[in-house]
């Protein structure tokens, strides 16, 4: 039993909010025991104890991610003279470093968010070997022949659901992320912008029928997780519009907004880029069904990794250093990119306030993510540095005040006083994901919870504080001590099973042999084939 | 083969397991080579290499590691083979050779919607539209040259066969260079890659390269997530170094700078030159060299003694392929977890 004595709880879900202690017995939360004794007792004087934090949305795993690591062995820190780092460097490049940073920093459960069918058993050979965090995955959908021609064959809702839980079930996926829907398609048709009311030529069928059609397969399946949405027309000027009409499309069933500091961007001023942040909180603030997660950006070196191949084919032109991988599947396919974020680009800056401004615009904190879209907005390692530019105004405005004042200027940041308090970042890293992943058992301190605990040391630098904690703990195993691996378990690939039946899995098979020569076995993920013991946990639906 | 040999007698496979850890722990700079295996096999060749400080590479190092050269310094516009039977309408078959794999590639392509092709340099026979004669690699890069030039309108009299070449390609609704790594030299490979890139700026072209055999570009892809960096690497001072040349593992065992190696080939045999260092081979059934190596473990083949995961031409993606045969064999992951497990106390190395 591990005893952490002293601290100051922070737990939304269950109103803790100052000094107490917690109990940890056979991997769970407990009740203080009657005269019981602890085997280890963690003084937690002036720390402040949390759930172990959850990240909506982070590219750790898949092919896409592998690629971009043998794209830039130059970044990779056996590249560097030492001593040195570049941003990219401390990220990980190898899965058993991206466990370990985010279990230093508190993190005990990652979502990757966009698992291609195709990729789906790398994605979870990858993922398996990530120690300590749990894992889960979005499987991508919403650009394949099977789905368009289903959608084009005007067959029933039930279809369009029992197609989407046999590719849950068969990739082992948490969820479905729809990504710049039907414009992969399209590209490889020779389109070059697509928007929601176009339609993906040879097919007749427009992106928004594809996204409410996933969404509402999504709800009825009673997937946990809502429709997660990459929306068209990411990084262009004017974008807010997109977000807009995307949250109009889909109101009345739950959608989620992915890296939505993407689609922030107005037209004005002399360079007819903007914040249009302010129009796209209000109505976030607005709309009850939505959820968004930010994807943050920071300045530096780092690389953009998205299955949305007709955007990444454009932001080809902008790679730095000049390189740059378009891959296309049936599925959609994968664009990666290296980038630079510079604190003396416009661009870049009106970017990086548009993310801020999103953050601190967006009124509940139950519905807005703590994101960088790593590493498209920034390597994950930077999210302590956000933590204080959400935390403390006086940090925030020292950032400001290092950044061209024309860009500054093209947005609300400035005027903004708010600051986040700790138990609205508990809500946002812990609370909040839990509740909309469907994980009842994580992101709180109650009794019976899972024990993945955070204890951070209290400063008044905030990332500071958050770097690293005084100990992280992962499934009642003591994981981190002062800032340290001292174990690493394994972690789980988190799943749901929403039933698919057998009449799906006839077609299927008819339709791979047909169309390709192929079983669609070849993207079955059976955990037999991942060489660890049970690597999968289920995640019940909603009945 | 019987179970196991050490020093050409047969052994129990346990004694082999342990000699295998002595001689390896034992080693100042062991080579961890071959990786002719599925994907457990290699991950966990690769935790190995990790313990015992030793260099990874494959049985199709030179391939692998120029087409990791090349994606490192332009990065690649590639597509699917499976993709291209669904949608391509013309392909250039651009030094992709005659061998089996070609042969069962261009067949597989040659399914689903009708196909126009442009042949340069040897290939499977076929329906050609258009046949750019070129005699080895030199050449066949030459042409690559000539007919990306012709494409991009860079030449005032391109050659009429080029011109034509390049109108049919510049009229593909979606078209793919098809291309064999292992018959292309690095410009050769930037040639190709570079031409399919330019092609895109008005039309839609993309690329299918003939993966490497023996599960090479599984073993590539591992190592990418365990080590962060391509094959040719060794995990030294607590993180691993990639040298394409220094970690060549041919190279390393010619010159008897490395002292050791483990071969692991349920795949691919080991070819001759292991045999200049002490060797341990994990081989499959039909190995029988003449002389045995120091020591020698009978594993299945993945797909068909036992089920494993496997790189595939149609899909470029892991795939778990069910045994065609079963046996009792024992995996390469069973083995080399086996021995890692046996290495002495004191034998970590990095």
């Amino acid at each position: 039993m591990i005893h952490l004595k002293g601290g100051y709880l922070v737990d939304p879900v269950n109103h803790l909010d100052g000094p107490g202690d917690l109990w940890i017995e056979g991997g769970r939360i407990v009740a203080p025991p009657a005269g019981g004794r602890a085997t280890e007792t963690v003084d937690c004087t002036g720390c402040v104890v949390m759930a172990g934090a959850i990240d909506v949305h982070s590219h750790i795993g898949g092919g896409n991610v592998n690629t971009a690591r043998l794209l830039l062995p130059e970044e990779h820190p056996a590249s560097l003279r030492r001593p040195g780092e570049t941003p990219l460097s401390r990220i990980g490049f190898d899965v058993d470093t991206t466990g370990r940073l985010y279990a230093e920093m508190g993190f005990t459960t990652v979502i990757e968010p966009a698992m291609m069918p195709s990729n789906g058993l790398h994605a979870h050979l990858e993922l398996a070997d990530i120690p300590i965090i749990d894992k889960g995955a979005l499987v991508v959908l919403g650009n394949e022949d099977f789905l368009l021609t289903l959608l084009r064959g005007k067959e029933s809702r039930s279809a369009v659901r029992d197609y989407v839980s046999y590719m849950v079930e068969s990739t082992g996926a948490l969820g479905i992320k729809v990504i710049n829907a039907g414009a992969s398609a399209a590209f490889k048709a020779n389109a070059r912008t697509f928007a929601l009311d176009d339609e993906v030529p040879g097919y007749g069928v427009s992106s928004r029928q594809i996204v409410l059609a996933l969404q509402q397969a999504v709800d009825e399946l009673g997937i946990p997780h809502p429709l997660h949405i990459h929306c068209n027309n990411l990084g262009v000027p004017g974008n807010a519009d997109t977000a807009l009409a995307t949250m109009e499309a889909t109101s009345g069933r739950p959608a989620h907004l992915a890296h939505i500091q993407f689609y922030g961007y107005g037209k004005e001023g002399r360079r007819g880029f903007s914040s249009a942040a302010a129009r796209v909180a209000e109505a976030v603030n607005r709309r009850k069904d939505v959820t968004v997660d930010i994807g943050q950006i920071m300045f530096g070196q780092t690389v953009t990794i998205s299955c949305d191949t007709l955007r990444q084919f454009t932001a080809r032109n902008f790679s730095r250093p000049r390189k740059w991988v378009i891959t296309e599947t049936d599925f959609n396919g994968g664009g990666i990119v290296p980038y630079r974020y510079s604190s003396s680009d416009f661009y870049n800056v009106v970017q990086w306030a548009v993310g801020l401004e999103l953050f601190l615009l967006i009124d509940d904190p139950w519905r807005v993510f703590f994101t960088t879209d790593h590493p498209n907005g920034a390597p994950f390692t930077f999210y302590p540095e956000i933590f204080a530019l959400l935390m403390d105004r006086q940090a925030r405005n020292n950032a400001i005040a290092e950044l061209p004042k024309r860009a500054i200027a093209m947005t609300g940041l400035a005027s903004i006083a708010r600051e986040y308090t700790l138990a609205e970042i508990a809500i946002m890293t812990r609370a909040a994901p839990a509740r909309l992943l469907g994980l009842a058992d994580r992101g709180h301190l109650g009794r019976g919870a899972r024990a993945d605990v955070a204890v951070y040391r209290r400063r008044d630098d905030k990332a500071e504080m958050f770097r690293s904690t005084v100990v992280t703990i992962k499934a009642g195993t003591v994981v981190v001590r002062d800032g340290t691996v001292v174990a690493t378990p394994e972690g789980k690939a988190l799943v749901v099973k929403p039933g698919a039946g057998t009449a799906i899995s006839r077609r299927m098979e008819r339709y791979y042999e047909e169309a390709f020569g192929l079983s669609p076995q070849f993207f079955h993920v059976d955990p037999a084939a991942l060489g660890r013991d049970e690597p999968f946990m289920e995640v019940p639906c909603r009945s | 083969m019987a179970e196991a040999y050490v020093n050409g007698q047969a052994v129990p496979r346990g004694q082999a397991i342990a000699a295998a850890a002595r001689l390896l722990a034992s080693a100042t700079l062991p080579v961890i080579a071959g990786l002719a295996a599925d994907a457990a096999g290699i991950r966990a060749a690769l935790q190995l290499a990790r313990t015992i400080g030793a260099v990874v590479d494959h049985a199709h190092g030179p391939v692998l590691s120029r087409e990791a050269e090349v994606l490192a310094r332009m990065g690649t516009m590639a597509t699917t083979a499976q993709e291209i039977r669904r949608i391509g309408d013309v392909l250039l078959l651009a030094g992709l050779g005659d061998d089996a794999e070609a042969v069962r590639l261009l067949d597989y392509l040659s399914h689903g919607t009708p196909k126009r092709i442009v042949s340069l340099g040897p290939a499977p026979k076929a329906k050609v539209a258009v046949a750019l004669p070129a005699e080895g690699e030199p050449a066949i890069a030459a042409g690559l040259a000539l007919l990306r030039a012709t494409c991009g309108e860079r030449l005032a009299k391109p050659p009429a066969d080029y011109r034509a070449a390049a109108d049919l390609l510049r009229g593909a609704k979606f078209g793919a260079a098809v291309y064999s790594p292992a018959l292309l030299g690095a410009p050769a490979l930037e040639m190709v890659l570079g031409l399919a890139g330019d092609l895109n700026a008005g039309h839609r072209f993309s690329t299918v390269a003939l993966p490497a055999p023996a599960n090479g570009e599984a073993a590539m892809q591992i190592c990418g997530w365990l080590f962060g960096v391509p094959l040719r690497s060794r995990w030294m001072d607590g993180g691993a170094k990639h040298d394409p040349w220094r970690f060549d593992a041919r190279r390393l065992v010619e010159t008897r700078e490395a002292d050791a190696a483990l071969w692991i080939g349920p795949i691919e045999d080991p070819p001759d030159w292991l045999r200049r260092v002490p060797a341990v081979v994990l081989a499959g059934r039909g190995f029988a060299p003449d002389k045995m190596p120091e020591v020698a473990i009978s594993v299945g083949r993945p797909g068909v003694d036992h089920p494993g995961v496997l790189y595939q031409l149609e899909t470029r993606a892991l795939c778990l392929v069910p045994p065609s045969r079963p046996t009792a064999l024992p995996s390469s992951a069973e083995i080399v977890a086996a021995i890692h497990a046996a290495l002495p106390a004191s034998g970590s190395g990095a």
